[in-house]
């Protein structure tokens, strides 16, 4: 009884059983909601696969060609899931108040990484084991290593994005904003190469292939696009990858789960509680709004005006036009803010 | 000598660039009753928040227990309950599972006083809170932090919203279980005869600095009212005479407010011609309204017809 009763209130462990209650009460609809929403598609692509031919094939044939197909509608709802669990928290479940009580920030992080991780592993495992199932009902003896492979590395892929979310979401409170540094956040490497490509401006192509590559393993976004099929043996492409492409992947996305994981903790621990009722939890990230703005005004200005500059010249005058509207934007949104047209929230009593 | 449960030193807050609180000291002495009032905006429960380790102060030290607080630390807060007005009762749960997720949080639950208070308020648990009232769900919020058995319970305008009946009640089972447990109690409220009531110490916020705080008798004591009955009335020589006191007049009765003791404004009106010299206690609510108005807190008031 002592012992239990210590495990309740150990408040050097990660999750509470408080906090791990009251998680699963206020967001199982969503939790439950994203693992329904990643398991569904592969259910029903089995079972119309069983109907139609040799169903070992077509499982090979699943395997190989589904996750590529699905991935981009799964990744949005891990994603999803990320923010959702966070912004739900906030606005229905009254999270900045609940904060008052005797728990503390980080269990609250890591519960909601707990269950995101559980959404995400459960819904593949589940799917994995169908299809390994499927596997061994039509005659294959064995477990097959490419569904296990697959599984394996849709999980990480999902973990990654979904990490990603909510790293982004300890920082953010509004969620369109939200949604769009999660974007930022997995793809930045794919859009700074697409600057560096266009200040290189094919002067250079041995020097922009490498930043390609180079962009392209360091982007998560560019990862799960370009190397799924690396996972899937039975596509033809596997022979140009080795074993050990797999596992530098692997690491990489590691490296990314572990940091998005300290990150979103450390940042979540450092939110001053009245901003939390805020657009974003960070004043110096509405930096970031300005920059986005002032980047897409020079964009504009310039296509309009039909600019024949290529390379740095043209790099130059985009930045040329982007700093100024950078203020110019600064001062339209703080008027903005200042005739409180901007309250993404309430504020704080005193 | 009572100890000190809560020392708050040299405290400052800030809120986007407006200072909220300015160098607040504060020592609230263990199993003592707290009464914390002030104007709107002046801080209250900014206060509080940084009492419990919420906010962050700018600078400053707050102790619990001798304890510097951490920036965040549950098991300080699992000896501090907060009852704010808003509130942090999930809204999709009833009111059985929300119990059970405060029995998790606080190590010191008490189950069964948790079904009589759910009893003394008529509330069923199988009720959601979502559909609860606002004085309903402040009795709700009543019992919990009774339950919890903190040491120290911070009660922000807890008598909001409850007719005279719930609120009387509501005042007596804090006093009962606070003085069963030895529970030392900061009780914010802009209703000053239920902190004149419920409280033995009271402070004062205004503007973010603190105007005064002690025992509720010491600080009624800031003010005396001192009334004379002048035979001849108000004429222009008894005027003269109490020019400096400036006093109401009601009749022959002059009234005037001393700052302090009393004994100079009695002279006053005793050299002046008075009869006979009274000297009345004010209430706590009138000793307030005159701290604030020293310091220029005042708003006009207007007659019907003036707007």
């Amino acid at each position: 009884m002592k012992r239990s009763m210590q495990g309740r209130f150990n408040f050097n462990g990660w999750i509470l059983p408080a906090v791990r209650y009251r998680e699963w009460r206020i967001n199982r609809s969503w939790y439950i909601l994203a693992a329904a929403m990643l398991v569904a598609p592969w259910f029903v692509q089995l079972y119309n696969d069983f109907k139609v031919g040799p169903a070992h094939i077509l499982i090979i044939q699943l395997m190989g060609g589904y996750g590529n197909t699905t991935i981009a509608a799964s990744t949005v709802i891990a994603g999803g899931l990320g923010l959702v669990v966070f912004w739900y928290d906030f606005s229905q479940g009254r999270l900045a108040y609940v904060l008052e009580g005797a728990v503390e920030r980080r269990h609250v992080w890591w519960t909601k990484a707990f269950y995101v991780s559980a959404t995400i592993i459960g819904a593949y495992l589940l799917t994995g084991i169908a299809m390994e199932g499927a596997w061994l009902a039509v005659g294959q003896s064995g477990v097959s290593i490419t569904i296990v492979d697959a599984m394996a590395y849709l999980i990480l892929v999902h973990l990654v994005i979904a990490a990603t979310a909510m790293m982004v979401g300890s920082a953010i409170g509004n969620v369109i904003y939200a949604a769009i540094g999660v974007v930022v956040m997995v793809a930045w490497p794919t859009l700074l190469q697409s600057v560096i490509e266009m200040v290189i401006g094919g002067s250079a192509y041995r020097l922009e292939v490498g930043v390609q590559n180079l962009m392209a393993a360091l982007s998560p976004a560019s990862v799960i696009s370009n190397h799924l099929h690396l996972y899937v043996q039975s596509t033809p492409k596997v022979v140009a990858f080795s074993r050990f492409d797999q596992w530098l992947i692997v690491l990489w996305f590691g490296v990314w789960l572990g940091a998005m994981g300290w990150l979103g903790q450390r940042l979540f621990q450092k939110i001053l509680w009245e901003r939390f009722f805020d657009a974003f939890y960070f004043p110096v990230l509405w930096n970031g709004v300005y920059a986005g703005l002032a980047l897409v005004t020079a964009w504009v200005y310039e296509a309009v005006n039909g600019s024949n500059l290529v390379g740095v010249n043209r790099l130059l005058l985009l930045l040329g036009i982007a700093a100024p509207m950078f203020f110019v934007w600064r001062w339209i949104v703080r008027q903005i803010g200042r005739r409180a047209l901007w309250k993404m929230r309430s504020g704080v009593r005193s | 000598m009572t100890s000190s449960l809560v020392t708050v030193e040299n405290l400052d807050k800030t809120f986007r660039g407006q200072k909220v609180l300015t160098r607040i000291d504060w020592a609230i002495p263990e199993g003592s009753i707290y009464g914390l009032i002030g104007s709107n905006g002046s801080g209250k429960t900014t206060l509080c928040r940084l009492i419990l380790g919420i906010l962050w102060p700018d600078s400053g030290l707050v102790t619990v227990g001798g304890v510097r607080l951490p920036q965040e630390s549950g098991r300080a807060r699992q000896q501090m309950y907060y009852v704010g007005a808003d509130s942090r009762l999930g809204r999709g749960f009833r009111i059985a599972e929300w119990a059970r997720y405060e029995q998790l949080m606080y190590e010191q639950w008490n189950a069964a006083r948790f079904q009589k208070l759910l009893q003394a308020f008529e509330l069923e648990p199988s009720q959601r809170i979502g559909e609860l009232s606002y004085g309903t769900k402040t009795q709700l919020q009543i019992a919990l932090a009774l339950s919890a058995s903190p040491k120290l319970l911070i009660l922000d305008e807890p008598t909001n919203g409850l007719d005279l009946v719930v609120k009387r009640q509501v005042l007596q089972l804090i006093l009962d279980v606070v003085s069963e447990d030895h529970t030392t109690v900061i009780f914010i409220s802009h209703l000053i005869e239920d902190v004149e009531r419920l409280c033995d110490q009271v402070a004062l916020l205004h503007r973010g600095q603190k105007l005064i705080d002690g025992p509720v008798d010491m600080v009624k004591k800031t003010f005396t009212r001192v009334q004379g009955f002048f035979p001849e009335g108000a004429t222009p020589r008894v005027k003269d005479n109490l020019r400096e006191v400036s006093p109401e007049w009601s009749g022959r009765m002059a009234a005037g407010i001393a700052r302090g003791t009393p004994d100079g404004l009695v002279e006053q009106f005793r050299s002046a011609g008075a009869l006979y010299v009274d000297v009345v206690d004010m209430d706590l609510a009138e000793v307030v309204r005159r701290l604030l108005e020293a310091e220029g807190y005042k708003r006009e008031t207007f007659h019907a017809g003036t707007l």
